[in-house]
């Protein structure tokens, strides 16, 4: 562009929020735990060290808990979660069944911190348990 | 190293983390754009006593150690 506007052509522009941008550019970040068949107080974790010269940012985090036979399906599916930033707890979540967790504000992990999601099964049954962690990881 | 250093460096988009009847779990990691699949076993993942079991790619194993790492 010589005439030193923008260089964008009317109606194609478009203002991306920083989650949909990372995920755009490929630097979204997904980080699962499972546990099959788990029992009572089982947990399933996941841990992430942030590289140097790296920050990671959770956006959402989800989690499911059910039954593994047919029989138990009515039951009480209830877990548990945790999301710590080395060893401070970030965010809770518990439920029936399970649920999710969107931040109001993104959870901030910087180069050299450890994130740690931690799904415990409460159920009094084999279950299985998932845990997710979404988020993207930009340069410091 | 090759898997460990895969997610040493933070290079994926999909890490999955399978907890093992031994307390080892399965580091499945994955990127976008690259059809490969990275695994490994490790025990004691960022401690100073880590362990990394094997690893392969694709289901091809680039290490064998002794499951009890002598």
């Amino acid at each position: 562009m010589s005439s030193g506007y923008p260089d964008y052509e009317g109606g194609k522009q478009k203002v991306y929020l920083t989650p949909e941008w990372a995920a755009l550019i490929g630097v979204d970040k997904t980080f699962t735990a499972t546990f099959t068949y788990a029992i009572f107080e089982d947990e399933a974790v996941l841990t992430y060290l942030v590289p140097a010269g790296k920050e990671f940012y959770v956006t959402q985090i989800g989690y499911s808990s059910r039954a593994m036979a047919a029989a138990d399906a009515d039951k009480d599916q209830v877990c548990q979660v945790e999301v710590e930033v080395d060893t401070d707890t970030k965010a809770y979540g518990g439920a029936h069944g399970g649920g999710f967790i969107v931040p109001a504000t993104p959870i901030k992990v910087i180069a050299g911190e450890t994130l740690k999601g931690t799904i415990r099964c409460f159920a009094n049954h084999d279950s299985f348990v998932g845990l997710a962690v979404v988020g993207y990881e930009v340069d410091a | 190293m090759r898997v460990r250093n895969f997610l040493a460096n933070g290079n994926f988009n999909h890490s999955d983390q399978a907890r093992q009847p031994d307390g080892s779990f399965i580091v499945t990691l994955k990127k976008r754009g690259d059809p490969h699949v990275y695994k490994m076993a490790v025990r004691d993942l960022y401690r100073a006593a880590e362990v990394v079991l094997w690893e392969e790619v694709d289901g091809v194993r680039l290490v064998d150690k002794n499951p009890e790492g002598s």
